[in-house]
């Protein structure tokens, strides 16, 4: 990582999730994005992380890691959870949820391991 | 409304769940984060309340401080259910972040939104 990069890694149970709502929230408001922006952030990953999460008892780690590049800033989070619902037949798909905040979201399956990525563009 | 009965509380690390009585309504309050860790309790709750006999109910999303896609799961779960059984769901919610997951996910064409919980339950 580098001086413009930040990791975050926590275990792979939804308690933590308010822990990687901070981080992310703390990386958006030193990026400069305004309110609304820093909250769509928050939401978007919180949502990736809980969509990493795995099933109760699993001993997995979920990373977020963001860097900011000359025009943008990037999160990911990469965990061992599969996106499946959370057991809420009503509850919005969550990488839809993140896509509708942030239009070039991806989500992506590799080694048992699935990894969103977004990116905000910085202003000026 | 403050007048209304405080019936029972209970406290989680992240999440309060308080109901009431205001007129012919069931006010239940929620101060605090809604998302996968929690929304389980808010679940079981809403649940409690509809099986106890509520049918007209609101819940009061004013100091809901961040909601995510469970929560959204649980409020839908709770409008069907509660129409199932004739019943009526509202949610006062009038913070940004809130206002806004309802929005862009376009329930707040399916809920019945109240930006005051005067107003919520008046009718």
């Amino acid at each position: 990582m580098t001086a413009d990069s930040f990791l975050l890694e926590i275990p792979a149970v939804a308690v933590y999730l308010g822990t990687a709502r901070s981080f992310s929230s703390q990386i958006a408001q030193q990026a400069g994005f305004d309110e609304a922006t820093v909250e769509d952030v928050k939401l978007a990953v919180s949502e990736a992380c809980a969509g990493s999460v795995g099933p109760p008892g699993s001993d997995g780690r979920v990373v977020v890691r963001s860097w900011l590049e000359p025009r943008i800033v990037a999160f990911e989070v990469e965990g061992t959870g599969d996106f499946a619902p959370d057991g809420s037949q009503d509850a919005p798909a969550r990488i839809d949820l993140i896509k509708t905040l942030f239009p070039d979201a991806s989500l992506a399956r590799h080694n048992g391991r699935t990894t969103v990525r977004f990116t905000i563009p910085l202003r000026g | 409304m403050d007048g209304g009965r405080r019936s029972r509380q209970e406290t989680t690390i992240e999440l309060q769940l308080t109901h009431r009585t205001a007129g012919d309504w069931t006010v239940l309050d929620i101060v605090g984060e809604v998302d996968l860790y929690t929304a389980p309790a808010l679940r079981e709750r809403i649940a409690s309340l509809i099986d106890g006999g509520v049918r007209r109910l609101v819940v009061n999303l004013e100091e809901v401080g961040f909601l995510d896609s469970s929560g959204l799961g649980v409020l839908i779960g709770a409008l069907r259910r509660l129409k199932e059984h004739d019943g009526v769901l509202r949610l006062v919610c009038n913070e940004g972040s809130t206002l806004k997951v309802l929005t862009v996910t376009g329930l707040d064409k399916v809920f019945q939104i109240h930006t005051d919980l005067g107003s919520a339950t008046a009718s």
